[in-house]
């Protein structure tokens, strides 16, 4: 993927490559709000995440992202690394692991969609869809 | 005056009378009080200095520049529970939701009668109080500016007759922008950095910003100092070159109840008994979501504003709560596309939190410099949670809500009060709630037995003379509201015994 490919601190390689490929299936194109990913920006935005959590949830991130990628799928029957699974085979995994119903597995969808969700629905197209107010108050930052 | 640590290009030694380590609602008041009686004061913060030039009401940057790890702090154990932190001059009071409570004298009572507090009454801290509220104009909120989320829980809970009443904040001039967790744009909530902090800086405290204290200097049992570097890069979370060594009489700890034990025990203190970092209590929280016809607009107004307190014997309230959509996405119980569509809803969708008196306890280990979690919630607890669910659930029913959203995976939505026995009969486990939590004490608690607690009643450390703890650590049990006016109460009367004490801790 040329974006993973880009000089980055933390979210480049195989972290880069498995957090699109989920971001994909957390946020489908065109249902209901019909405004794209910037997968560029995510991965930028991930990367500063990945700074300001520290080199001890660094690590746990980056590690639960390995797992996902390469043994998740494993355990799905499926021998290719999750960011080359299809889009229905993705999905599937994933909604599984929403809806299981042991916490640590359930847990797994909840850490990765913190780096995923928050970033999408805070961009303006998206809040605009919503109709949540956007830049009530830019005028103030930007005179700051 | 206020120093920002990422422009020091000097390792920096100073001589103080007393150093404070953060300058939230522990810190401020105490540098606010030391400073006017003469002391000369030095505040060190890890976060940034932001005022409502910056707040612009964005909540995913607002989250990256003034929430610990990015917002990302979890509990681990039975459940796991976010728990937002924050790291920014005025501490987690400049991004609360503004609440104001007095410590409830029930909980007082309960000190005394299990933890031996004898000196700490309603009384003694009655006037501490009425000065807090003066500094921070705590006032009631008017109904015109409440969010349309808590006009709606009490409509729900004037029509079940339970009893709620609008909450006290810490506020002025408030157009109910809503986003209070993310910095007032109009500084209209008094956090420390509009009120305690630039009155101190008045009496010349001096507070430097993005600077992580990491040793607290002792000599034969007595502080007398702290040592630390400042941080660097745009968001000031990594190590510059430049170091800090502030010498003082007094070294004051207010980094909160999660950071306070890990400061503590790296610098070896409370080995005696080793009581430091246990005992978090966390007062856990969790939120039911109603969907209305109408477009609630919930975005215009105090998010946090009413209060239904009926069940606050059985230690249960009710507060109201909003987030913006960024926040909202990942507490929803949809996936994909749903999540998609339930956004779509979002101007209909009504949100009111539920708190929790815990009698579960957890607590704070130490990895490097990194504080980990534990925390086990309780059956009492648990089914407290149940109850406060389905009584939220009957609310917003009788409010008019179609259909409503309980904190409860496998339970995704209850679309007609018939339905709401399922809450009653589901076999709940806590790793089944959705919950987070705002309120950490308790993991240096206070005491009258050196061998039960980490600070006495004056809240200085049994192990170390000179060394005080000022934050939401020292309080014994949870206080069931929530905990920033106590805080700062506390935080001047502990100012006032070191003030009472100088001669003796100078000598």
């Amino acid at each position: 993927m040329k974006i993973c490919k880009k000089k980055r601190r933390f979210a480049r390689g195989f972290v880069c490559r498995t957090v699109i490929a989920i971001s994909e299936v957390v946020i489908p194109e065109g249902e209901g709000i019909d405004v794209p990913l910037d997968k560029e920006e995510l991965i930028e935005e991930v990367d500063t995440f990945l700074l300001l959590v520290g080199p001890l949830k660094r690590f746990f991130i980056k590690l639960l992202l390995w797992f996902i990628n390469y043994l998740l799928p494993i355990l799905f029957l499926r021998f290719k690394p999750f960011s080359r699974l299809s889009f229905e085979t993705r999905y599937r995994i994933m909604k599984r692991i929403h809806d299981s119903k042991i916490f640590s597995i359930r847990g797994i969808y909840i850490l990765t969609s913190m780096l995923i969700l928050p970033y999408y629905y805070s961009r303006n197209n998206v809040l605009n869809a919503i109709g949540y107010p956007v830049n009530r108050f830019k005028s103030k930052s930007e005179a700051a | 005056m206020i120093i920002d640590g990422r422009k020091v290009e000097k390792n920096i030694k100073i001589d103080a009378d007393v150093v404070i380590i953060g300058s939230g609602a522990g810190g401020a008041p105490a540098a606010y009080r030391l400073a006017k009686n003469g002391k000369k004061v030095v505040v060190v913060e890890e976060g940034g200095h932001f005022t409502k030039n910056v707040f612009n009401g964005d909540s995913y940057e607002m989250v990256k520049l003034m929430y610990r790890d990015a917002g990302s702090v979890l509990t681990l154990g039975n459940t796991g529970i976010l728990l937002p932190l924050g790291r920014t001059l005025g501490g987690t009071t400049t991004i609360n939701s503004g609440t104001m409570f007095r410590t409830p004298n029930e909980v007082i009572d309960e000190w005394r009668r299990d933890y031996g507090i004898k000196t700490i009454t309603s009384d003694l801290l009655k006037p501490y109080f009425e000065e807090v509220e003066e500094i921070t104009h705590t006032m009631e909120v008017p109904w015109e500016l409440m969010g349309r989320n808590n006009q709606l829980f009490a409509e729900g809970a004037q029509k079940l007759g339970l009893h709620g009443f609008p909450l006290k904040r810490n506020m002025k001039d408030c157009k109910g922008s809503g986003v209070c967790p993310f910095g007032c744009p109009e500084d209209a909530k008094q956090a420390m950095h509009v009120t305690y902090i630039p009155r101190s800086e008045q009496y010349g405290a001096i507070y430097y910003t993005y600077a992580h204290a990491e040793k607290i200097i002792i000599k034969n049992s007595r502080a007398i100092g702290i040592k630390g570097h400042f941080m660097k890069g745009k968001y000031g979370v990594e190590k510059s070159i430049y170091t800090f060594e502030i010498r003082a009489t007094v070294v004051i700890v207010s980094a909160g109840a999660i950071y306070t034990p890990v400061i503590l025990k790296r610098n070896g203190i409370g080995r005696h008994n080793n009581m430091v970092g246990k005992n978090l209590r966390i007062h856990p929280a969790a939120k039911v979501m109603g969907y209305f016809d109408e477009e609630l607009s919930s975005w215009y107004g105090i998010p946090q504003a009413y209060c239904v307190d009926e069940f606050a014997d059985e230690w249960i309230i009710f507060e109201g709560f909003w987030l913006p959509p960024s926040m909202l996405s990942i507490a929803l119980p949809s996936f994909g596309k749903d999540i998609k569509k339930m956004m779509l809803d979002y101007n209909h969708l009504a949100g009111f939190g539920i708190m929790v008196h815990d009698s579960s306890s957890g607590m704070v280990k130490v990895a490097g410099e990194t504080p980990l979690l534990f925390y086990n919630m309780n059956k009492e607890d648990l089914e407290k949670f149940r109850k406060a669910i389905r009584i939220a659930s009957e609310v917003y029913f009788a409010a008019g809500a179609k259909k409503i959203y309980p904190p409860i995976f496998s339970l995704e939505s209850i679309n007609s009060p018939s339905q709401l026995s399922k809450i009653d009969t589901i076999k709940l486990k806590p790793d089944m709630l959705e919950l987070s939590a705002f309120h950490p004490m308790g993991t240096a608690r206070m005491g009258s037995d050196p061998k039960e607690a980490v600070v006495n009643e004056e809240l200085e450390t049994f192990d170390v003379n000179n060394l005080f703890v000022i934050d939401a650590s020292i309080f014994p049990t949870s206080l069931g509201v929530n905990p920033q006016e106590s805080i700062m109460a506390f935080s001047s009367y502990a100012a006032d015994r070191i003030i009472a004490r100088w001669d003796s801790l100078s000598r």
